[in-house]
C-alpha cells in the first residue's frame, strides 16, 4: 500500500537571526551569525556569557490578548511563528475543518520562569529551605491565577490550540535536543494514519535564562569564546570548545497531497520519511561510532524509499561539540557509505547556535527552505577541520544546488534520535 | 505495507499509595480499600487541601536495580524506571532476547514510550540556597553556582530520563516517544506505541507513565483552581467536590502478533482502538456538554456496539464538571454499559493514570470483576443514568473495555481493549 503523500506547505520562524521566515533565511544566507552576549539578564559572571537570542520584535498576537497574560518568552515565539506559518500557507481551521486539523509539538523542559523561582523563595524559602507553612501563610501575596497555567507543561499546545481554533489531534512531546525533530515525525505518522488532514506542526524553547545557563554551565557543555560570539558556535571545526544555546520557535503546515494539489496550493517540499531510534548508550554522550544515530539514518532513508545516492544535502545535528560531530559523522559515514564524502553536510547550528527543543524545527523548515530555494547553507567558522571530521561541511559559503532530497538530524540528551526526509515536490514524478 | 499488525498486552507493572505491584494494587481496589492519606512528605498540617496518595515506605535504593542511579534520577524517575523493570520482567522478553543468538535486531525492534509529567517545581528548589544568598544579585548568584548546586543537575530534571534509562538498563534501541501532555500524555503514549506496532515501525513496546500529582507547590496551585478535595475521591456521586492527587507509576509491554508467537507468549488482552483529541478550548476547562468527548467515543467504539462492550473505566476524577461531560458522553454513547473508575483507591496519577488504569483493567478482564466506587454513595443528578454502582459487579462475558482519559488543554481519549481468545 502506497503511503499518504504529506505536503509542507507553511512555514513560520522566530529565531536569533530574525523574527520571522525572510528575515532569518536572508540572514542566514548573509553568513550573520545571532550569538551575541547575553541581554534577558545579567549573565556577566558566568564562564559562558553569550547565546542566540530572539532579538527584540514586534509580536503579531495583539489580537489574540484573552490568553496573552498565559504566555511566557518562549510559548510567545511559538504563537508568533505557527502564525506566520498559517499565514504563509493561506490555511487555517475553520469551523468545518477544526476536527481535521491536529497539532504536534515538541516543547522544552523548563517550562517555570526563573522569576517565579524568585517569588516562591522570597514567599516561603527565605533561607532556602521550604517551609510549607509559609506558602499558605504568604498565599495571597504569592498566588497568581496565571503562574499555573504559563508553567503547565502542555501550556504551550493549548494556547495553540486556542489561538488558531484547532480541534483534532494534539500531542507534545519532549526528547531533550531531538524533542523538535521528533515531533515532526510524529505529525508525518498521525497524517499517514489518517488522524488528520492538516497538522501544524514544529518547536519552541528557550533555556536562556539562569536556570538554564547555569545547568549548561555546570555540565561544561557551552562555548566559553566569550569575546568573538559570532565565532563561538563552530560545528566540525578542530577548535570548537562547546555548543551555544540559542532560542526561538519552528512550525511548519503539514497537509494531506491531495487536499493541498485540490487547493492549489505552493508546495515547498514533500514531507516523505522519518527515523527515530535510541541510542541505549550514556545519558549525554553518543557513541563515536556513530550507532544509534545510524538507526534513525537509516529508518529515515527507508521510509522515504530514497537510497543513499539520492540524497542531495544533509542538515546536520552539527552541535559544535566534539562528541556530537564526531558520532554524526560516522554516523552518516555507515548510512551514505562512500557517498557520504560526495554530500554536502552543513550546521546552521553555526549561525543560529541550539535551539535545544526547537532546533529540530528550525532545522527542518531551513532544509525545506534550501530546497525550495536551490541553496545550501554553509557551516560558519570552520576554518580548520577536527581530522576525524573529514565530510563535505560546506565551509566555503553558501552552495547553489538543485536539491531533490534533503536530510534533518536531531539527537538529544538521553539517546534519542530523529532524523527527517524531505523532497522537492516534483522529486517523487521522476519515479 | 501489507495488513495492520495486531498489538497484544504482555507484560505489566504498576505501583502507587495502594500497593507496589499489579496485584495488591488490584486487592486494595477489590477490597475498597483507598491509600488516600494526610500527606507525609512534607509538613501540610495547616493546609486545607493535605491528603494524597502517597507511597508510604518509599525506598528508592529497592525500587532501583542499581543504587548508583540515584545520583542521577528524582523520585517521580525511579517511580517510572520500576514500573517499567516489572513490566518488562512480567513479559519474559528479555530471558527470551537472550536466549537468542543474535540480541541485535531483537533490540532494534523493541521501542519504549513514555508519558512523563516534564519537569517539577520540586526539580528547582536545588537552586534555593542560591537565590536565597543572592537577593536578586546575578553576579553573586554566578560567583557561588558552582559551590551551591551539584554539577549533574540538569541530568536529574531531564523529562526524559525514564525513556532514556529503561533503554540503557536493557539496551533498546528502537522506535521511542516521550509525551508531555499532561494526564492524557499517559494514553497518548498507549496509543502511540500501538499504532508503531501496528504500522510495523516496532515489534514491541514497553509503555510506561509515571507522575508525582502530591509536590506541595502543585497542590497549592491546583487547590486554589477549585479540583482539589478535602476528604475523599468520590466520582460520579453527589458529594463530589473534587480530585486528590497521588504519585505512581504503572508500564505495560506491547507486542506485535509475530513477536509474541515466536516465543509462545499469551497476551492479557489485545488494543483494538483508541483516539486522541482537543477540545481547544481553554488550558484548564473541558467543555460541560460532554460533546467532545461523545464523539471520541463514538470513533473509538467504530463498528462495535454498545451491546458488545463489557465496561466503561471512566476518567472519574470526582471534578464536578468534569463527571458530569463524561456521564453525559457515556449515557449518550453506551448507555447501559456497566461504568467504573479507579481514582478513588490510589488518587489522581496523572501522567501514570491511564496506565495504571490499563493494568488494572487487566485484572478485571483476569478476575472477571467490575470493582464497585466504593466512595459511591447516591449518584449526582448530573450523572444519574450512569450505570455506576458502589458494589463489586461480574464482568458480562463480553469482548471489549473501554477506558476515558482526560486532562490539561482540553484533552481527551479513549481506548479500547479486547479479550484474546
Amino acid at each position: 500500500m502506497r503511503k499518504q503523500r504529506i505536503a509542507v506547505t507553511g512555514i513560520g520562524i522566530v529565531s536569533p537571526l530574525g523574527a520571522d521566515k525572510e528575515t532569518t533565511w536572508k540572514r542566514l544566507l548573509a553568513g550573520h551569525s545571532g550569538v551575541e552576549q547575553i541581554r534577558h539578564f545579567d549573565a556577566s559572571g558566568f564562564p559562558t556569557t553569550i547565546a542566540a537570542e530572539v532579538k527584540p520584535y514586534q509580536s503579531s498576537l495583539s489580537r489574540q490578548g484573552k490568553f496573552l497574560k498565559y504566555t511566557t518568552s518562549f510559548t510567545r515565539f511559538a504563537l508568533d511563528a505557527a502564525s506566520e506559518a498559517l499565514e504563509d500557507a493561506g490555511i487555517h481551521p475553520e469551523a468545518s475543518t477544526a476536527e481535521r486539523w491536529g497539532l504536534v509539538v515538541g516543547s522544552g523542559m523548563m517550562t517555570a520562569e526563573y522569576e517565579l523561582l524568585e517569588r516562591f523563595q522570597a514567599a516561603c524559602a527565605l533561607t532556602g529551605e521550604v517551609d510549607w507553612s509559609q506558602l499558605e501563610a504568604n498565599q495571597d501575596a504569592f498566588y497568581h491565577p496565571v503562574d499555573f497555567g504559563k508553567t503547565a507543561a502542555n501550556s504551550g499546545l493549548s494556547l495553540l490550540a486556542q489561538a488558531f481554533g484547532i480541534r483534532g489531534y494534539a500531542n507534545s512531546v519532549h526528547t531533550a535536543c531531538a524533542s523538535g525533530g521528533q515531533a515532526l515525525g510524529l505529525a508525518l505518522e498521525v497524517m499517514r494514519r489518517g488522524d488528520a488532514d492538516y497538522i501544524l506542526a514544529g518547536g519552541f524553547d528557550s533555556m536562556i535564562n539562569p536556570l538554564g545557563l547555569s545547568s549548561f554551565c555546570l555540565l561544561g557543555a557551552l562555548s566559553t569564546y566569550n569575546e568573538t560570539p559570532e565565532m563561538a558556535s563552530r560545528p566540525f571545526d578542530a577548535s570548537r570548545n562547546g555548543f551555544v544555546l540559542g532560542e526561538g520557535a519552528a512550525f511548519l503546515v503539514l497537509e494531506t497531497w491531495e487536499k493541498a494539489v485540490a487547493r492549489g496550493a505552493r508546495i515547498y517540499a514533500e514531507f516523505a520519511g522519518q527515523g527515530n531510534s535510541l541510542s541505549a548508550y550514556r545519558i549525554t554522550d553518543s557513541p563515536p561510532d556513530g550507532q544509534g544515530a545510524l538507526q534513525a539514518l537509516q529508518r529515515a532513508l527507508r521510509d522515504a524509499g530514497i537510497s543513499a545516492s539520492e540524497v542531495d544535502y544533509v542538515n546536520a545535528h552539527g552541535t559544535s561539540t566534539q562528541m556530537n560531530d564526531l558520532s554524526e559523522t560516522n554516523a552518516l559515514k555507515a548510512a551514505l557509505g562512500e557517498y557520504a564524502y560526495k554530500v554536502p553536510v552543513s550546521s546552521t547550528k553555526s549561525q543560529t547556535g541550539h535551539l535545544i527543543a526547537a532546533a529540530g524545527a528550525l532545522e527542518a523548515a531551513l532544509s525545506v527552505l534550501s530546497i525550495y530555494n536551490s541553496l545550501i547553507p554553509m557551516t560558519k567558522n570552520l576554518t580548520m577541520a577536527d581530522p576525524a571530521c573529514d565530510l563535505d561541511y560546506v565551509a566555503e559559503g553558501v552552495r547553489e544546488k538543485a536539491l531533490g532530497v534533503v536530510m534533518s538530524n536531531s539527537f538529544g540528551f538521553g539517546g534519542s534520535n530523529s532524523a527527517l526526509v524531505f523532497k522537492h515536490p516534483e522529486f517523487g514524478d521522476k519515479a | 505495507m501489507s495488513q495492520k499488525n495486531r498489538v497484544f498486552i504482555t507484560g505489566r507493572g504498576a505501583l502507587s499509595a495502594t500497593g507496589m505491584n499489579p496485584s495488591s494494587m488490584w486487592e486494595a481496589l477489590i477490597a475498597g480499600y483507598s491509600g488516600l492519606k494526610e500527606i507525609q512528605h512534607a509538613d501540610l498540617s495547616r493546609w486545607r487541601y493535605r491528603l494524597g496518595g502517597e507511597i508510604a515506605a518509599y525506598q528508592p535504593a529497592k525500587l532501583l536495580p542499581d543504587r548508583k542511579l540515584l545520583k542521577v534520577l528524582s523520585k517521580q524517575d525511579v517511580l517510572g524506571l520500576n514500573a517499567a523493570q516489572q513490566a518488562i520482567e512480567d513479559s519474559g522478553m528479555v530471558a527470551y532476547r537472550d536466549s537468542l543468538r543474535d540480541s541485535c535486531s531483537f533490540n532494534e525492534e523493541t521501542g519504549v514510550y513514555v508519558a512523563s509529567p516534564g519537569n517539577k517545581y520540586f526539580q528547582q528548589y536545588d537552586f534555593l540556597p542560591l537565590v536565597a544568598k543572592s537577593q536578586g544579585d546575578m553576579k553573586k548568584f554566578s560567583a557561588n553556582l558552582f559551590s551551591e548546586v551539584h554539577p549533574m543537575w540538569l541530568l536529574r530534571i531531564l523529562p526524559n530520563n525514564v525513556l532514556a534509562y529503561t533503554s540503557m538498563l536493557y539496551g533498546f534501541k528502537g522506535e521511542n516517544h516521550n509525551v508531555v501532555n499532561h494526564v492524557c500524555g499517559g494514553m497518548q503514549a498507549i496509543l502511540e506505541a500501538y499504532y508503531a506496532i501496528q504500522n510495523g515501525l516496532a515489534s514491541r513496546i514497553v509503555v510506561v507513565g509515571y507522575d508525582i500529582g502530591i509536590e506541595p507547590q502543585a497542590l497549592f496551585y491546583y487547590g486554589h483552581l477549585g479540583v482539589l478535595s478535602e476528604d475523599a475521591v468520590r466520582p460520579f456521586d453527589v458529594a463530589h467536590q473534587g480530585t486528590i492527587m497521588a504519585e505512581g507509576a504503572a508500564a505495560i509491554v506491547l507486542e506485535s502478533e509475530a513477536s509474541l508467537s515466536a516465543r509462545g507468549k499469551m497476551p492479557y488482552a489485545e488494543i483494538t482502538a483508541g483516539a486522541a483529541a482537543t477540545e481547544g478550548g481553554h488550558l484548564f476547562t473541558l467543555d460541560p456538554t460532554g460533546q467532545p468527548l461523545e464523539a471520541l467515543l463514538s470513533r473509538t467504539l467504530g463498528n462495535l456496539s454498545p451491546s458488545d462492550v463489557a465496561m466503561v473505566v471512566a476518567h472519574g476524577n470526582a471534578n464536578p464538571i468534569s463527571d458530569a461531560s463524561e456521564a453525559r458522553a457515556i449515557s449518550a454513547v453506551l448507555p447501559d454499559v456497566p461504568v467504573t473508575a479507579f481514582k478513588w483507591s490510589m488518587g489522581h496519577t496523572l501522567c501514570a493514570s491511564a496506565l495504571i488504569d490499563t493494568v488494572l483493567t487487566l485484572s478485571c478482564l483476569e478476575h472477571r470483576k467490575i470493582p464497585g466506587v466504593a466512595t459511591l454513595n447516591e449518584k449526582a443528578p448530573s450523572c444519574s443514568a450512569l450505570n455506576v454502582t458502589a458494589e463489586t459487579r461480574d464482568l458480562p462475558e463480553k469482548s471489549h473495555v473501554l477506558l476515558i482519559n482526560r486532562g490539561f488543554a482540553g484533552m481527551n481519549a479513549s481506548l479500547c481493549l479486547s479479550t484474546c481468545d
